[in-house]
């Protein structure tokens, strides 16, 4: 077997792609030299001299807000291999990739969940998910889980105080999206989406600007460009899909259980996230202490499907 | 004659691939018998039976070859042939795997194949296509039937079928449709915007849609249902099913229903059923005496406060002199052709056709008359066993050509649809009939239904048509009107 | 049957991935607007079917009628519980016969079916010649009928009479049993239409001492769980149908012992032990009764356009469906495509017969050609060959049975469960392995290879299951 790009002389290979609308602007800028954050086998990610963080992916791999996608499955393996310098381009409405050039043919538009329910609704919703959550391992520390309550309580009330506590959680934790960004990422979008005043696409709220601006520098670039998708309303379809049933008080536990796998901790930092911003968006929501998204705490939970440990399974 | 009989001790093959081996042999031009077999009971038997004596001590771990061949030359490529044979018998094909490839033959495979699929697109000949649809449905796709010439009993069994399973069945003879983005069939590049349509008229929809982004506004989702499904036997069941899906979607402020008159318990029942959705629906009913497509589209463009549209038009670069006569209309769009004869009838009288406005006005089977006619060469009448136009373009070139050495005709009308699915260049293929027509020729009106964002570029097709003495519009119901004003006399 | 998509009715929710049928252009479309495409290889059904086609696909009972059916014929559980003479287990009586396939009259019969019933009438004692036998079956004095009539099934002539011995199965699930003939082994063997001295001789043996000692073996043990067996067999290169080596291995492992035990004399048990042991074709007749079973469970579902049985006499391919009762549809045997023994050739091959073909009814044997590479080489193919014939089975069978996996398409169930809509819309028709008998009575076997169900069966049926749908509208 010759494995791809071993031995295979590079040939130029032209496929279609379907780009976010959000990515309009920078594809279509002249073609320049874009640098390689990271390769894997279901996405690459690049960034454009400007910074601008632009995501090549698999048809079947968690769409980021930022994402062109592919007709390839991961396991058709369409990206070069990590091994090497690739030469990366974006602009003139295409990415270039080594041999492989994706023409943006189509912009898909991020997902918005349907708009959330009655007040009745929206406490089902969340005290599903806040029971659903508490056995599931997360990434995040306790000193996390206390920042992220805080910054749900005081969004409303105390911005000093909520936006103190969001920084404290930009970068925290190991990979290419740390645990703390996640959350604020779960965070900012599920306070904005499930805000029960409909004011359908606005600009980023203060908080929200407030955390992608601060953002860059202090975590990885992709991290930070999330964190900016998220305070602009956007984010992966499984996040959405749990925000939208967080606020209509239905399927909650289904798709908590798509979102868990997405990543290795993240699917869980991101309904954590959730959970806080849910109960932020609620005016009058503001959790009481014995409510907020404490964990156990030890982290050794496996995350079980129906929400209940397999140890209390058994029970 | 020659024969050979050999015992190869201990030389164990399976007795299939012996079988194999021994037909390779005889298939040998003179070798009129051949044994190649493991010396078991049963094959020393068939020896003898061909007249071999049994060799000592065969066991049946022992390979027996027996030979009988013509002459020793034959014999000598016998054996040839048979040592080649029990060498390929131990080895060859590709192993596993190289057979996956194998495509799927029903879309049930298909579904199985491609994890995520969500929808099945049929275009199958339409006495075929109730059978894949129905499997579509049963592998849990939404589907879009493409084919005409299915059966009405057939299209409300699928709806039915579809409707249990919370999915949607866009068609039969549904030519457009558009779903996140992505056309389906005959589908133009539009960009997304605020309005959902639900349409039972496939070319009506694409008038809309160019129209809209040509005003600078979008489309979120365009969902086909389907000529026939606002008709009292179908009774708007993907309508409605449509109507809650856009209005769910939120993405869409306002949903507008492009159909043909429907019957009036029908249209009562789309009524009620709007009126209890939260997003606004705007029902574009087209017909005498009511909106046309530009109309309906200034209208939904004021519902969500976007200025209206303006028809484009493309002057040709050498103008004919017009004159008076009759006016004949050539349609590839079938709503199209039905908007451009409610508006010509209006002023013109009588109209002929193969979809006639009344039954009294309908063209004989030659598609022939003395006076104003329009023909729509997308009519299933005219598309069984052969491609649409839109894509085989040959049937209307020839009648265009027809008319344009008519002396009777005073002004033709075409529409030009482009998008996916279409044609990759339809202009080109009209202008050299256009240009290959007389100094006499009848002024030449066409409207042209596409946009920018289109494979085939909406500006490019227009300056091929205006180069060969056409006068392009982007609203066929102002190439309508201005077809009338020209056989009226009233337009220089 | 396919589970509902769970992603059915997001339509407006996810980025379209479309299956596509009908005009490529319309998926090129697609695939140059960056859509994900798989598109279906559609050809026209069976010449004359599409109306009959609508009309039973609009059957809105044909779905939950094909499940109910389905679900019934993969839970049945074979277990070998007694073995006995065909008079005991048929309730035959002297002068009446049992044959393979559809109905058949001595004057339609081919070569072997006329040679084994030859061979039978002797093996009986109702003629003391071919000849005088021949005159016997002619002047009809013999009762003949399908083995398929009576909860049997025979391999090739699949002659019975009552003197035979039969494996008894029963169907612990289902309470229901079937019996099928003990195996004579290969080359000149009554099954074949010979009916020499030689067969004759070997099935007096078989009444007289095999069953006995059978009999004994199986009833001073448990119930033998064949569905097992055939489980297994699956995994060691065994086909079931052309390939039944390991399975009678297993088989006589489990025998064993209680022969030894049985007190019999110690020649006749060696002699048993080495007639099964030496004869790789013995657990045929077991897999083909527990096959009966399954798919009599799945009979007489209103609305169920499963096929129940396929069989042939040597002149008609028949098959039977689940919505249609006891009904036959019949069309002209062919001649199967195979390799011959010796010097015969397709000259002297005999068109398709037997009831073997219940296997791949059942799912296995050609279904499961990919579990046998050892012989895709009977139609000269190579691995890949046997590979995509289990895949094309796939696309006309309604289930995948969880008992019965093929290893090297990672342990995915056999294709089970023929539709006759899949086999009308595809006109993919039925892969049968099969051995091949000389056309002239008394031949014997002369090959064996692969063969295909005449295509007018299933228009047939397709169209009887029409008759049968309420209207559609």
């Amino acid at each position: 077997m010759v494995g791809p790009g071993e031995h295979d002389e590079p040939v130029a290979k032209s496929v279609p792609g379907s780009a976010s609308v959000r990515l309009r602007a920078v594809l279509e800028r002249p073609s320049r030299p874009a640098r390689v954050l990271g390769v894997f086998p279901a996405a690459i990610y690049l960034a454009d001299p400007d910074g601008t963080v632009l995501t090549l992916c698999t048809h079947d791999a968690v769409r980021l807000p930022n994402a062109v996608v592919l007709t390839a499955r991961t396991a058709a393996s369409p990206f070069p291999g990590p091994a090497g310098r690739i030469d990366a381009r974006i602009g003139d409405g295409r990415v270039g990739l080594g041999a492989l050039e994706v023409t943006a043919v189509r912009w898909w538009t991020p997902p918005r969940p349907p708009a959330p329910g009655d007040a009745d609704a929206r406490r089902a919703g969340r005290a599903a998910l806040r029971g659903a959550l508490a056995p599931v391992r997360t990434g995040l520390s306790g000193q996390a889980r206390a920042d992220l309550a805080e910054l749900g309580r005081y969004a409303a009330t105390d911005p000093e105080r909520a936006g103190a506590a969001a920084l404290r959680l930009i970068g925290l934790g190991p990979g290419l999206t740390p645990s703390g960004d996640d959350a604020l990422c779960g965070f900012l979008l599920a306070r904005r989406l499930l805000d029960p005043e409909p004011g359908g696409d606005r600009p980023p709220d203060t908080l929200g600007a407030r955390i992608a601006a601060h953002a860059p520098g202090r975590t990885t670039d992709l991290s930070a460009a999330l964190l900016g998708h998220a305070a602009g309303g956007d984010g992966c379809a499984q996040l959405v899909d749990l925000i939208g049933a967080v606020g209509r008080g239905t399927d909650v536990l289904p798709r908590l259980r798509h979102l868990l796998a997405v990543g290795h901790t993240s699917g869980a930092d991101l309904a954590h996230g959730v959970l806080a911003g849910a109960e932020a968006a609620d005016a009058g929501a503001v959790p009481t202490v014995a409510e907020a998204p404490y964990g156990p705490g030890d982290g050794t939970e496996l995350p079980y499907p129906e929400g209940r440990s397999a140890r209390e399974q058994r029970a | 004659m020659s024969s050979a009989l050999e015992l190869r001790r201990g030389t164990y093959r399976d007795s299939v691939s012996l079988m194999q081996v021994s037909r390779s042999v005889a298939a040998v031009d003179g070798v009129t018998k051949a044994l190649v077999a493991m010396a078991t009971e049963l094959n020393v038997g068939l020896l003898a039976g061909m007249g071999f004596e049994t060799p000592d001590g065969a066991g049946p771990n022992d390979l027996i070859v027996a030979i009988r061949a013509d002459d020793e030359d034959t014999l000598r490529r016998a054996r040839e042939v048979l040592e080649e044979a029990l060498v390929l018998s131990t080895g060859g094909g590709t192993g596993i795997g190289s057979a996956a490839g194998v495509p799927p033959r029903t879309i049930r495979t298909a579904a199985n194949a491609t994890p995520g699929a969500s929808l099945a697109l049929v275009s199958v000949p339409g006495p075929h296509a109730f059978a894949e649809a129905m499997d579509a449905l049963e592998a849990g796709l939404d589907v879009l039937i493409f084919s005409d010439n299915v059966p009405v009993e057939q299209e409300i069994r699928l709806k039915d079928a579809g409707r249990e399973r919370g999915l949607l069945v866009m068609g039969p003879d549904c030519g457009t449709a558009m779903v996140g983005g992505v056309g389906l069939g005959f589908a133009n590049s539009v960009r997304p915007g605020p309005i959902g349509l639900v349409a039972a008229s496939g070319t009506g929809s694409q008038e809309l849609m160019c129209l809209l982004h040509a005003a600078g506004s979008g489309v979120s989702h365009c969902l086909g249902v389907g000529g026939r499904d606002l008709s009292e036997a179908v009774g708007a069941r993907s309508t409605l099913q449509a109507l809650a899906m856009l209005d769910a979607d939120p993405a869409t402020e306002l949903i507008v229903v492009v159909s043909k008159p429907p019957a009036d318990s029908v249209a009562a029942e789309v009524e009620r059923y709007a009126a209890t959705l939260s997003t606004p629906v705007q029902l574009a009913f087209l017909g005498q005496g009511r909106d046309d497509l530009t109309a309906a589209a200034t209208k939904a463009l004021a519902a969500i406060g976007h200025p209206g549209v303006q028809d484009r038009v493309w002057r040709p670069d050498a103008a004919r002199a017009t004159r008076t006569g009759a006016l004949r209309g050539l349609f590839c769009g079938g709503t199209l052709c039905d908007e451009a004869m409610i508006i010509a009838a209006d002023r013109l009288g009588p109209i002929a056709s193969n979809i006639p406005l009344r039954a009294d006005w309908a063209l004989p089977a030659d598609l022939r008359a003395a006076g104003h006619l329009m023909i729509d060469f997308g009519d299933d009448g005219l598309t069984a066993g052969r491609p649409h136009p839109m894509i085989d373009p040959s049937l209307r070139l020839e009648r265009l050509a027809e008319e344009l050495a008519d002396p009777a005709c005073a002004v033709l009308l075409l529409d030009v649809v482009l998008g996916h699915g279409a044609h990759a260049d339809p202009a080109a293929d009209l202008a050299e009939v256009l240009r290959a027509a007389g100094p006499n020729a009848p002024t030449v009106l066409i409207s042209l239904c596409g946009t920018d964002l289109d494979p085939q570029d909406l500006e490019s097709q227009a300056r091929t048509l205006t180069a060969a003495g056409a006068e392009v519009h982007l609203s066929n119901a102002e190439a309508a009107r201005r077809a009338v004003a020209i056989v009226e006399g009233l337009d220089a | 049957m396919s589970a509902p998509n769970p992603n059915g009715g997001s339509l407006l929710t996810r980025d379209p991935s479309v299956v596509t049928v009908g005009a490529e252009l319309l998926a090129d479309a697609l695939a140059a607007q960056a859509v994900p495409v798989t598109a279906v290889d559609w050809r026209p059904p069976l010449p004359g079917t599409a109306d009959a086609l609508a009309t039973v696909l609009a059957d809105a009972r044909r779905e939950a009628a094909n499940r109910v059916a389905i679900e019934r014929v993969l839970a049945s559980t074979p277990h070998l519980v007694d073995v006995k003479p065909a008079s005991e287990a048929l309730g035959l009586r002297a002068g009446q016969f049992r044959h393979a396939g559809p109905p058949i009259d001595w004057a339609r019969a081919s070569g072997p079916m006329k040679g084994a019933l030859i061979g039978a009438v002797l093996f009986e004692g109702l003629a003391n010649s071919p000849e005088a036998a021949e005159k016997f079956l002619a002047e009809g004095h013999a009762e003949l009928d399908s083995c398929h009539h009576h909860h049997a099934v025979g391999p090739m002539a699949g002659v019975v009479s009552p003197s035979m011995w039969m494996f008894e199965l029963e169907d612990t699930t289902h309470g229901t049993r079937a019996w099928c003939s003990l195996n004579e082994g290969l080359g000149k063997v009554l099954r074949y239409g010979a009916y020499g001295p030689e067969v004759i001789d070997r099935l007096r043996w078989m009444s007289a001492v095999l069953g006995p000692l059978l009999r004994t073996a199986v009833r001073a043990g448990e119930a033998i769980d064949i569905r097992a067996i055939i489980a297994q067999m699956l995994q060691m290169g065994d086909e079931g149908h052309n390939r039944n080596r390991a399975g009678t291995l297993m088989l006589l492992r489990e025998l064993l012992p209680n022969m030894i035990d049985s007190g019999a004399p110690t020649s006749d048990i060696a002699e048993a032990a080495r007639f099964v042991g030496g004869n790789d074709h013995f657990f045929l007749n077991l897999d083909m009764p527990a096959c009966k079973l399954a798919m009599d469970a799945g009979r007489d579902v209103p609305g169920s356009s499963l096929v129940v049985a396929m069989a042939r006499n040597g002149t008609d391919f028949g098959i039977q469906v689940s919505g249609t009762g006891d009904r036959w549809y019949t069309g002209p045997a062919e001649v199967p495509d195979g390799l011959y023994l010796g010097a015969y050739g397709p000259d002297d091959a005999n068109p398709d017969i037997g009831d073997s073909a219940i296997t791949e009814t059942a799912g296995i044997g050609g279904f499961a050609m990919a579990a046998a590479p050892a012989i895709v080489r009977f139609i000269g193919g190579e691995v890949d060959d046997a590979l995509a014939a289990t895949r094309r089975m796939y696309e006309i069978t309604l289930a995948e049975n969880p008992a019965y996996q093929i290893p090297v398409l990672d342990f995915r169930g056999t294709p089970t469960g023929i539709d006759v809509t899949k086999v009308a819309r595809t006109g993919i028709l039925p892969q049968i392995n099969t051995g091949i008998a000389g056309k002239v009575a008394g031949t014997g076997q002369v090959g064996a290879g692969l063969v295909t169900p005449p295509a007018d069966c299933f228009v047939a049926a397709i169209r009887a299951l029409a008759e049968a749908a309420p209207p559609l509208g």
